[in-house]
């Protein structure tokens, strides 16, 4: 075995599995949800009927429930696109919490300041904000990829962390809004959050972005050089050398794409629903987006279908504790489960068959 | 205690329940598999040490982490074997699963999702700073060391590592030594996990608190050897007493302290990936 500082392995089912493929994978995603989530409520709920009721019905039904369902799906679509730009490289990296949290807390830093300047146009100035951070945390992984060929896995886990920690201080200590009981900063004026498009749902602007940004990268990857670039590199960096791409820039450039995506992910949970930076609010969202990506077969046009399936997951279970007695995690178990699921090849395989 | 001496004792502390995870790590890549799932394993044995030590004690309970621990890293091994599922994908899976199925039966048993506290599931000192949980979480790593080193296992393993081609042609089924290697890394993390419940005498929601990360990384800052690995574990166990020990020093608050070992590692990789590049670039010169 060769000792060394790299981590030497793919990840087959995170590349592009087709549209075909990746079609498949979220009808089994989607199955296997539905499956586990009716299960759940009979299972760990003393009333069955009221938990199934809360979890397939509430977050569809009513017009403000469904389209804060899709607000809560468009942070995770774009830290999934993320995911989806660095792994497509062959960039495995694990910092998207991080890079997530850290997007939070810079841009509810900086709204304030900046709507005090500029107004409502101060919004997508303070997501600039959040990206930047978000690229901030990830240049010490893309600086070691390209200068040292330090593994990407093992930096952008270990800066993650530290991150995480060092956040969680800003938050709670010198930033902290000592009038709330709860460990998050000040609240942010009302005209320094994501326009509200459709009230009293939570819908914002995020959506549309997080649509526009899948549409954007499909593009990228699909219809361009750069894209095509970009995939052979992360299937064979010799051969991508060899047909003369800029490998180089390809060695680095993906990780910081990717951490401006998570960054503008956490500023549009701190303008957003949230209102502000809390601590701990990235709950799992880096984590969370690999799941969504693996879903989407790592297609960024199948991204906002599996982002939302997980947004419905959250929400559901989340109203299912509030109405009947299923515990809130019960959520986050199937979506673990679901991932597992479809990451079983001959489950896929027989699903393609009999379609 | 004079201030090295509780720096060391402060170490021992940290390494007893970081060690096995590692050692752990290491069993499965010697088999060529990346275990990403040594954060919810650890999880998974912290809560069985807690769940199980509640009902029958803490000898039971340790046994219980090992076991339950083992057994899932095994069964997401097969899984990932027989429905040719990525390992990398199975480990997340688990990583995901662990905290959130901890939490739904932590309501189940104790009531509670938040912290429980379980009388008499504490445990004593043995030695300044160590305590006899820490003691049986070394012992395990110890016998895990001891498998890998000088067993036909760890031949085995090693072998598994190296070519699967040639271990099939000395008759060894290669699915059945990684089962093993994963099994193994499974009790490894059992122990730590028990080793962290049984430091506090509670169980704690997600009180692994990155461990298993950092496990994996000493793995690798090792150079995936054995005295590598172990050596790794000893600096990050240094590095975390010495951020403990100087809270106490420097008027640098906790979260600051505990960020720099992360930091301080990622560094470390950075300038270890750099040497070893130069290293190779000498080597192939002519």
């Amino acid at each position: 075995m060769r000792p060394g500082f790299r981590t030497r392995f793919h990840i087959e089912t995170i590349h592009d599995a087709g549209g075909t493929k990746a079609a498949v994978r979220l009808v089994a995603a989607l199955a296997s949800a539905a499956t586990l989530a009716a299960l759940a409520a009979a299972f760990l709920s003393s009333e069955p009927s009221s938990a199934l009721r809360a979890f397939f019905l509430a977050p569809f039904g009513t017009e403000a429930a469904f389209l804060s369902t899709l607000e809560l799906a468009a942070p995770l679509a774009v830290c999934a696109l993320g995911v989806i730009v660095s792994f497509r490289a062959g960039h495995y990296s694990l910092g998207g919490e991080g890079q997530a949290y850290a997007g939070s807390f810079a841009a509810a830093l900086a709204a304030p300041v900046l709507y005090e300047a500029l107004g409502p146009a101060s919004v997508p100035l303070s997501i600039l904000i959040g990206a930047s951070a978000g690229a901030l945390v990830a240049a010490p992984s893309a600086i070691g990829k390209r200068l040292a060929g330090a593994d990407v896995l093992l930096t952008s886990i270990l800066v993650s962390q530290g991150v995480i920690f060092a956040v969680d201080w800003a938050i709670g200590g010198p930033f902290r809004d000592r009038s709330s009981n709860l460990v998050a900063m000040e609240a942010l004026p009302r005209g320094a959050l994501l326009p509200r498009l459709a009230p009293p749902s939570t819908l914002t602007a995020a959506s549309i972005v997080a649509l526009a940004a899948c549409l954007a990268a499909a593009f990228y990857f699909d219809r361009t050089r750069s894209g095509a670039a970009h995939d052979l590199y992360g299937r064979n960096q010799r051969f991508a050398e060899l047909q003369g791409f800029d490998v180089a820039r390809l060695s680095w450039a993906p990780i910081i794409a990717a951490g401006v995506l998570h960054g503008a992910a956490g500023a549009m949970m701190a303008l957003g629903a949230r209102g502000t930076a809390i601590r701990g609010m990235s709950g799992g969202i880096g984590w969370s987006a690999i799941g969504a990506a693996l879903v989407a077969g790592s297609r960024p046009q199948a991204l906002p279908f599996a982002a939302v399936l997980f947004a419905w997951l959250d929400s559901g279970s989340r109203q299912a504790s509030i109405l009947s007695d299923l515990p809130p995690d019960a959520g986050q178990a199937i979506k673990a489960v679901v991932i597992l699921a479809v990451s079983a090849r001959p489950a896929i395989a027989a699903l393609r068959r009999r379609r | 205690m004079s201030a090295v001496g509780s720096l060391v004792a402060g170490s021992l502390a940290f390494m007893a329940p970081l060690a096995p995870a590692a050692i752990g790590g290491l069993a499965t890549e010697y088999v060529g598999a990346l275990n990403i799932a040594l954060e919810g394993l650890i999880l998974v044995g912290a809560f069985s040490y807690a769940a199980a030590g509640s009902i029958a004690g803490p000898i039971v309970g340790f046994a219980a982490a090992l076991l339950s621990s083992a057994i899932v890293a095994a069964g997401a091994d097969l899984f990932s074997r027989k429905a040719k599922a990525d390992p990398f994908v199975v480990g997340l899976g688990v990583n995901m699963l662990a905290p959130a199925a901890a939490s739904i039966l932590s309501q189940a048993v104790f009531d509670t999702k938040g912290v429980a506290v379980v009388a008499g599931l504490q445990s004593a000192m043995a030695l300044p700073g160590l305590r006899y949980s820490d003691v049986a979480s070394f012992a395990v790593a110890a016998a895990i060391i001891a498998a890998i080193a000088a067993t036909p296992f760890g031949t085995r393993s090693r072998a598994a590592g190296m070519s699967r081609d040639s271990l099939a042609m000395a008759g060894v089924d290669y699915g059945r030594v990684r089962g093993a290697a994963y099994f193994v890394s499974g009790l490894a993390c059992g122990a730590t996990g028990a080793a962290l419940a049984a430091s506090v005498g509670a169980w704690v929601p997600n009180m692994s608190a990155g461990r298993g990360w950092i496990a994996l990384v000493a793995v690798y800052l090792g150079g995936k050897r054995l005295g590598g690995t172990v050596a790794a574990v000893a600096m990050f166990s240094l590095l975390l007493s010495a951020a403990a020990a100087a809270q106490a020093v420097v008027e640098l608050p906790a979260e600051l302290l505990l960020s720099i070992p992360y930091f301080t590692a990622a560094l470390v990789v950075i300038v270890g990936a750099r040497g070893s590049a130069r290293r190779s670039a000498r080597r192939r010169a002519p």
